[in-house]
């Protein structure tokens, strides 16, 4: 979960960090790797649905990020910078593979998400399942509302931040996002209903 | 014979029922029905506000579809603000109450609930325990993000330092004796080395000089001050003298050690270097020589 990585990004200044990263400062170079890197692969697995091609990214990300670093704003712009450097390698990685992977084809367990291990295994294998089938509906999006659900409710980002990443204007981006929040919802509730048969 | 009742019969007498002017033979009649029907004794309830109808989907939604048509999409339109609890005072109500009634919306309702707290979570997800290595690994064989920027704070960090002026001159002092220190090169040979002897050696002259010169000049100088200068003049004057000696002192020993460590070995060096050349091109040039004379002889 996203409360473990601000835990430890809160221990150092993100604009140190940058400023040694600039430097050539491996150490600090890591520590941002590994404070971001469940951010990166974590959006990226949203776009292109699988673990392996996600994880084969997110390094490559983190290359472009490494050779950017000099272009790269303040910390308090540093996330939007970061996604979308990842959203469109992402959207190029997905037009490099032509294809939108069907819904059935996404993989629902193989994800090692950042859970909190105080929960008991049920209760955890129940909120797995669960997101599986979030992540499953999420696939059955067109694009546009995908990219609103996943960097919007997912991520957190504002519709100013997004405007600047997917090149739309916010009017429309504000306007499509309950539309595509109430699209998801449906497919989940067809999607359990689905199940329920075998589910109750 | 009293005749039987039907749900339609109660539906025909219902005001008179209400307002108990019904005939009596006709009144045990219709209770006799009423008892044995489920419907018409929830009619009767209701008529007489004895119960609340609670299942009017029918109902409401038969009115509806002769009306305004279903209130559901207008519902839908406002579910999201519903759920972030944005909406004002009537709005929240009205869909709270169509929500009490329309189970499909209820259940999107429900959902979206559920997203609003899942989502954030799905937020980051493990790449597994190699990742940060592999990415280390993969940028560690690129270049430094940027040359300009370390050569920049390099700069800043050395003439940040307190004590950088006290180092210029020291590196100076090093730069001055490394290179016109006066070291006899003249063993190497060649025309290079003696143009470099010479330029050394005329050096060496002046550098050699200059210590006289500076204590001369600060003899005058001293002597044309002396009337006129306090205590504080000639205090002064010991601290530089003695910070001068000190200097020339370590001059000296950082001349004598550059001779053994660094000169020497590379007078030695240049004075192999330049043997080997001379080696070579004599072997070139005899070898030339010897190739002429057969073409020569050939012809
Ligand atoms: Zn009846
Ligand atoms: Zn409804």
């Amino acid at each position: 979960m996203g409360a473990d990585v601000r835990a430890t990004g809160s221990q150092l200044n993100l604009d140190e960090v940058l400023h040694r990263c600039r430097r050539g400062d491996e150490l600090a170079w890591e520590s941002l790797v590994r404070n971001y890197q469940s951010r990166v692969y974590g959006l990226a697995y949203h776009y292109v649905a699988n673990s392996e091609d996600a994880r084969d990214l997110a390094q490559d990300i983190f290359v472009k990020v490494y050779k950017n670093l000099r272009k790269c704003p303040n910390a308090d712009s540093f996330l939007p910078w970061l996604f979308r450097i990842t959203r469109n390698a992402s959207i190029d990685h997905l037009r490099r593979k032509r294809v939108r992977p069907p819904a059935s084809q996404v993989a629902e367990m193989d994800m090692n998400s950042l859970v909190d291990h105080s929960c008991d295994p049920e209760e955890h294998w129940l909120k797995e399942v669960r997101r599986g089938l979030f992540r499953k509906a999420l696939q059955m999006l067109t694009l546009l509302n995908r990219e609103i659900i996943i960097l919007k409710e997912i991520q957190g980002l504002t519709l100013e931040e997004m405007a600047g990443i997917l090149d739309v204007p916010i009017g429309t981006l504000k306007s499509r996002s309950h539309r595509a929040r109430l699209e998801l919802a449906e497919k989940v509730l067809a999607l359990s209903q689905g199940q329920g048969g075998t589910n109750s | 014979m009293k005749q039987a009742m039907g749900c339609s019969d109660l539906v025909e007498r219902l005001e008179l029922v209400l307002g108990k002017q019904l005939p009596d033979s006709e009144l045990v009649a219709l209770k006799a029905h009423v008892e044995g029907c489920e419907r018409c004794r929830q009619l009767l309830e209701v008529c007489r506000g004895e119960q609340v109808l609670e299942h009017t989907d029918g109902l409401v939604g038969g009115v509806l579809a002769r009306t305004s048509g279903s209130a559901c999409s207008r519902v839908h339109s406002m579910l999201c603000d519903y759920v972030d609890q944005m909406l004002q005072g009537d709005d929240a109500a009205l869909v709270q109450g169509h929500l009490n009634y329309c189970s499909g919306c209820a259940q999107l309702a429900s959902v979206l609930e559920e997203l609003v707290v899942a989502l954030p979570q799905m937020a980051s997800l493990d790449p597994g325990p190699f990742f940060t290595g592999s990415v280390v690994a993969a940028t560690r064989s690129t270049q430094p993000p940027d040359k300009w920027a370390l050569l920049l704070s390099y700069l800043s960090q050395v003439f940040q330092r307190p004590r950088f002026s006290l180092e210029a001159a020291y590196v100076g002092a090093l730069l001055i004796f490394l290179v016109f220190g006066g070291v006899p090169v003249k063993s190497v040979g060649g025309v290079a080395s003696a143009t470099l002897a010479g330029f050394q050696l005329n050096l060496s002259e002046l550098v050699q000089d200059t210590p006289a010169v500076l204590s001369n000049s600060w003899a005058d100088f001293y002597n044309s001050c002396e009337s006129r200068v306090e205590r504080k003049m000639q205090a002064t004057q010991v601290a530089l003298g003695s910070a001068f000696e000190s200097l020339q002192g370590s001059a000296e020993q950082l001349r004598d050690m550059s001779d053994e460590h660094l000169l020497k070995p590379t007078a030695a060096l240049i004075q192999d270097v330049t043997e080997k050349y001379e080696e070579y091109s004599r072997s070139f040039s005899s070898a030339e020589a010897s190739e002429d004379h057969p073409v020569e002889t050939a012809e």
